[in-house]
């Protein structure tokens, strides 16, 4: 059922001076400025006999809610009075705004609505400070803990109207209406001459408050565009959220460092070889020599503390030779092996004038989860028509394992970036339609 | 109290930021690499003490 459909009996009617259309209103006591819904007329009834005519409005309008609509927002009962869309004088942004009055106070309320944004305003009962010029960039009012910052800054015209109102709704395009925004709230001040501002606190309300409590079909409510001036930013639990990532991220360093201590790093190895054929083949080397093998290397025997991860250092003197060297972990008591091959090549030299150089002298390889055990080592080393390199060979057993903690402190950031790139993406949006934003600052 | 409480809103990510937690912290006193390590032979099979063949080295 639409808005209009629920519209009541009006209890009262005054003339329309100018076509005499029998204009509906509600407000007896108050009202005292009319729209005629007939032929726009714009005018002023002291009671039924003094009808001043003020002029007219052009064109048509459809608003959301009609004049005399009754609905419910946040639990209380209000009534639309009245309809006008306005526009900033100096900017081309227009606005719906819907005087309400609360049906037990009898206090007016408004109603503003900006791209399928809607905001409650009502008088905030009270005056406040600002910080700066009222009307210049990095104004702010401090209330309480929460900061207001200064949005816009405009003087209003009044381009159509309906309904019941009372005050003359020309005048207010006298005043200079000051915004500042603390989502979901916002202050406004109004300013004519030299009297005294009046203040009014203003609400984001969901459209979807505004189609349950007016009973407002979807098809009729405007469609919601861009960011509105006092809407949450998404993420409304980013404070949580960011402290908590923020104290696991320190957990983990703080765990990475005691595991250092927990499992101190303890060189288990260090060798050096020499890469030489055989010189006499036997064997199974024969077919392994064919292939340019160098001799079997065997490390000596080496204890392990496990469970523990353990870092291989190769490094070897090369002057434009390569040297791959597959290894073999081997538990001397189980027989279990684990095997890795690295390759090292280094490559250097000058051109066109230049040096350059290619390649390293040195790998490193990981075995993660080794078993507590006695150990060796055996290489399979492989060079160039079978040269005779020097290697070098160290291990070293619980090797910190810093990618761990960095996969981890990388996994707990995606979930709090997305939420802040949302929040940075929707403020900026927001900003973008003020004059006073942070890029506007520069 | 109030941090306690508000992380009520955010319960699955704590959750799920506590489970990799406890996984980190395992691995950390496993000596386990959580991106894998070098090991080729993961079966962790017997040696025989001699390899038959390894991969052959191109060079460019």
């Amino acid at each position: 059922m639409s808005s209009l459909l629920a519209t009541p009996a009006a209890p009262a009617h005054v003339p329309c001076p100018r076509c005499r259309h029998e204009v509906p209103y509600f407000d007896q006591l108050n009202s005292v400025f009319f729209v005629c819904p007939a032929c726009h007329a714009y005018f002023k009834a002291e009671d039924n006999t003094a009808l001043v005519m003020l002029g007219k409005f052009a064109g048509d309008q459809k608003p959301v809610l009609h004049p005399g609509a009754l609905g419910t927002l946040r639990g209380q009962q209000y009534r639309v009075m009245g309809f006008m869309l306005r526009k900033e004088k100096e900017a081309s942004y227009q606005w719906h705004e819907y005087m309400l009055r609360h049906e037990e106070t009898d206090i007016y309320a408004q109603l503003a609505m900006y791209d399928g944004h809607w905001m409650l305003v009502g008088p905030a009962g009270r005056d406040y400070t600002v910080s700066g010029q009222a009307t210049s960039p990095g104004a702010t009012i401090l209330d309480e803990d929460t900061t207001y910052d200064i949005y816009n800054s405009y003087s209003p015209d009044i381009l159509f109207a309906e309904g019941e109102f009372d005050w003359d709704i020309r005048e207010d395009s006298k005043l200079t209406v000051t915004e500042y925004i603390a989502p979901p709230y916002m202050l406004v001040r109004e300013k004519q001459g030299h009297q005294a501002a009046q203040w009014y606190k203003g609400l984001h309300l969901e459209p979807s408050e505004i189609a349950e409590g007016f009973q407002v079909p979807n098809q009729r409510m405007p469609f919601r565009t861009g960011v509105g001036a006092i809407q949450p930013a998404p993420a409304e639990n980013w404070p949580a959220l960011r402290s908590f990532s923020l104290s696991m991220a320190l957990l983990v360093i703080i765990t990475q460092l005691a595991l250092l201590f927990i499992k101190p790093e303890k060189r288990v190895l260090r060798q050096e070889f020499s890469t030489g054929r055989e010189t006499v083949p036997t064997g199974a080397s024969v077919e392994a020599l064919a292939a340019g093998s160098n001799r079997v290397l065997v490390s000596k025997s080496f204890d392990i503390e496990g469970p523990a991860a353990l870092q291989f250092e190769l490094t070897s003197s090369l002057a434009n030779q390569w040297l791959e060297v597959p290894v073999t972990l081997v538990n001397e008591r189980t027989g279990q092996s684990y095997e890795f091959t690295k390759s090292l090549e280094f490559y250097s030299g000058v051109e066109g004038g230049e040096s350059w150089r290619e390649g390293s002298q040195d790998q490193e390889a990981t075995l993660a989860n080794i078993p507590t055990g006695k150990y060796h080592l055996t290489l399979y080393p492989v060079t160039e028509n079978g040269q005779d390199l020097p290697l070098r060979l160290g291990v070293s057993q619980h090797t910190p394992l810093q990618s761990n903690a960095v996969v981890l402190l990388l996994l707990l950031a995606v979930y709090p970036v997305i939420q802040y790139l949302r929040r940075y993406s929707h403020e900026h949006t927001r900003w973008a339609n003020s004059s006073y934003g942070p890029q506007d600052e520069s | 109290m109030n941090f306690l409480r508000s992380l009520l809103s955010i319960r699955y990510y704590v959750l799920v930021a506590l489970l990799a937690y406890g996984v980190f912290v395992w691995a950390g006193l496993r000596g386990i690499r959580l991106l894998g390590d070098d090991n080729e032979n993961p079966e962790g099979t017997r040696t025989s003490g001699a390899r038959g063949g390894h991969a052959r080295f191109y060079h460019k």
